[in-house]
């Protein structure tokens, strides 16, 4: 699959397991972005805000976010929360991809102003599918505004 | 707004009041005043027959002589000392030979002055038996008379030297106007009555004020004070309870309802304190059952997830039964992960908000059939939904109910002939029904089937965890409803749902 854009994609998971199946589906899907995980959402803010350990980093915004909701430090309605309240940041398409669909979450983070919302389904058959459809979505057909 | 029983109180009190006092005084009244004309007549009678015996006296011998002159100067001077009553004396055809009035004298006594059958009586009698005389009263023309006739003799010694030989002379007649004694009576009856009534109004006035004080306006501040109850313990207001002192039965209620309202106002307090824990449980539970969700799936995703991986980059290095092995693995995560969803909308219904809303039972219904409209026509299945009523109910909840049980119906019909669905109504039971042509269950399992993980039939003849029908009774619980089948195997099954219609007690 080709991206028009080399920008990185951010991948913010805690559990090694799932980050490992999630780069496998993303690469089975052909996905050529470089990938970038935090590991929880302290850092994912760091790398997006460039401080801790990422202040001196030069990167730009990424182009697409898979959020976990239930992360160490920071949890993830957090993480959003400070990504959509900043204007530059709020244009990258945030999705949450998570193990739970509570209501409350689903309320909130689409009260935050999250761009998608999906269920990591267990059987990794689907799972890989679903990565395939976030990645055809939201790095092919959906048209972001260039950033400047 | 409290509607006092004093009104009806005082309004009991009262008639049984009057019935006790009225009743009495009536027949008190009535007897006195009866009583009392016979008194009253009596003693005219006895006056009479002084009188009689007076003027009789003074006349006796003058008539046995026949000297008149003497007979109408003894009643001269006696009309002149008594009003009201008349005296005549007759000879044997009633004619007035003296009177107390002077025009009446020569005339013939007639009905006008007293009921002539009773001087024809007096005049058959047997002669010589002891006194002729008749005492009687009557009612001539307007007024009414007591009267006193009897006959006058010729008196032996007299006509021995004088006169005539007559035993009988003639008759005398003593006439008394009763109209002013009965006046004087009814007079006295009302003057009774109308005492007895000021005392029975000041008797009822009297119960009336000790009532008010006593009972009405006690009780009226109990009532009071229950009524403003509810809003006094809303604003937690503990107040000490007002000091007692009647004894009595008031006192009793008094004392009960303040210590009921100390008690009410302690175990308020209790059931503040158990709902702050209960929130705090539930908060907790809901903490646990997301942890739950997310936490267990993740490693069956790690299970499932990385036997593919094994199967698809590794397939051809595995021996024998290995593949299959490592597929089982995969079955089982997902089927542990379905578990877990189950569970999870298990106790989600438990818990979610009632929303209730009044539904249209045959709107909702349909719009489940159409989830099924594929499935139904692949299985040429004959749905047929009656007229069914409105339901205050929540529409999300009975959206999944209803579900269910089509699901069920469609399920168990798979292996069955044309089968049939028939959702209805039952106007004996109340009850909401969806019938099935279906497998149907033995009744001895009936508690079973709304278990939860409770299957009567093996996985691999139809799918399912056996969570459905156990969350449909948890929503129709929260309905405060009850969900009920009747099946025989192999003669289909109905599930009935009863609920409160007009959504009382909810």
């Amino acid at each position: 699959m080709l991206t028009n854009q080399v920008n990185e994609i951010l991948l913010v998971e805690d559990n090694p397991d799932d980050v490992e199946l999630a780069l496998h589906a993303l690469k089975r899907n052909n996905i050529l972005n470089p990938i970038v995980v935090a590991r929880d959402g302290q850092e994912a803010v760091d790398y997006l805000f460039y401080s801790g350990k990422y202040e001196d980093s030069r990167h730009d915004a990424p182009a697409l976010i898979l959020l976990d909701l239930k992360l160490p430090k920071m949890d993830g309605i957090e993480v959003l929360r400070k990504i959509k309240a900043e204007g530059a940041l709020k244009k990258v398409p945030v999705v949450i991809l998570t193990s739970s669909k509570e209501e409350k979450d689903l309320v909130e983070s689409y009260d935050l102003g999250v761009n998608s919302y999906i269920r990591k389904p267990v059987d990794f058959d689907q799972f890989v599918e679903t990565v395939r459809y976030i990645g055809y979505y939201w790095l092919l057909l959906n048209e972001s505004p260039v950033e400047g | 707004m409290v509607r006092f029983i004093g009104k009806k109180l005082s309004r009991t009190i009262l008639t049984v009041l009057t019935l006790a006092l009225v009743l009495p005084l009536a027949i008190f009244i009535v007897f006195s005043a009866a009583h009392q004309a016979r008194d009253m007549i009596d003693e005219m009678s006895l006056f009479g027959d002084d009188l009689f015996h007076t003027v009789y006296g003074g006349i006796e011998y003058p008539m046995s002589v026949g000297d008149s002159e003497a007979v109408r100067e003894q009643l001269l001077q006696m009309s002149s000392n008594i009003r009201d009553v008349q005296i005549y004396i007759s000879d044997l055809n009633q004619r007035v030979t003296y009177a107390t009035e002077a025009d009446m004298i020569g005339k013939i006594i007639d009905d006008s002055i007293y009921n002539q059958a009773v001087w024809r009586e007096l005049i058959i009698q047997p002669k010589n038996n002891g006194i002729l005389k008749r005492s009687f009263e009557e009612q001539i023309g307007e007024n009414r008379y007591l009267n006193m006739v009897r006959l006058v003799k010729n008196q032996e010694k007299c006509h021995q030297c004088h006169g005539s030989e007559q035993e009988i002379l003639g008759s005398m007649t003593v006439r008394m106007g009763t109209d002013r004694t009965y006046a004087n009576i009814y007079a006295h009856v009302w003057h009774n009555f109308f005492i007895g009534v000021l005392g029975i109004g000041a008797i009822i006035a009297f119960a009336y004020l000790l009532l008010f004080l006593l009972v009405t306006k006690p009780v009226k501040q109990l009532a009071k004070e229950l009524e403003e109850l509810p809003e006094k313990i809303e604003e937690g207001e503990y107040e000490a309870r007002k000091i007692i002192t009647r004894e009595d039965e008031i006192g009793c209620l008094e004392k009960t309802f303040y210590k009921m309202r100390k008690e009410l106002f302690e175990k308020n307090a209790i059931i503040k304190n158990t709902n702050k824990e209960l929130t705090a449980a539930n908060k907790e539970l809901e903490a646990f059952s997301y942890s739950v969700s997310h936490d267990l799936r993740a490693p069956l995703r790690n299970i499932d997830g990385f036997s593919k991986i094994v199967l698809e980059e590794y397939g051809d290095k595995l021996e024998g039964m290995g593949e299959h092995y490592l597929n089982r693995v995969r079955n089982g995560a997902i089927k542990m992960s379905q578990l877990i969803d189950d569970m999870l909308s298990f106790s989600r219904a438990g818990r979610a908000e009632l929303r209730l809303e009044q539904v249209s039972m045959n709107k909702l219904i349909n719009n489940v059939l159409r989830d099924f409209s594929e499935v139904i026509k692949d299985k040429n299945i004959d749905v047929k939904v009656e007229d069914l009523p409105e339901l205050l109910c929540d529409q999300k909840m009975f959206q999944h109910v209803f579900a269910n049980l089509i699901s069920n119906g469609i399920k168990y019909s798979s292996e069955v002939e044309r089968p049939k669905i028939k959702i209805g109504f039952d106007e004996g039971l109340k009850a909401f029904y969806v019938k099935d042509t279906g497998i149907g269950f033995d009744m001895q399992y009936h508690d079973k089937i709304f278990q939860v993980f409770q299957r009567l039939q093996l996985p691999e003849e139809y799918e399912g965890t056996g969570i459905g029908l156990a969350i449909v009774k948890r929503l129709v619980e929260r309905h405060h409803g009850k969900i009920w089948a009747e099946s025989e195997p192999g003669s289909g099954s109905v599930f009935y749902i009863q609920l409160p219609l007009d959504g009382m007690g909810l």
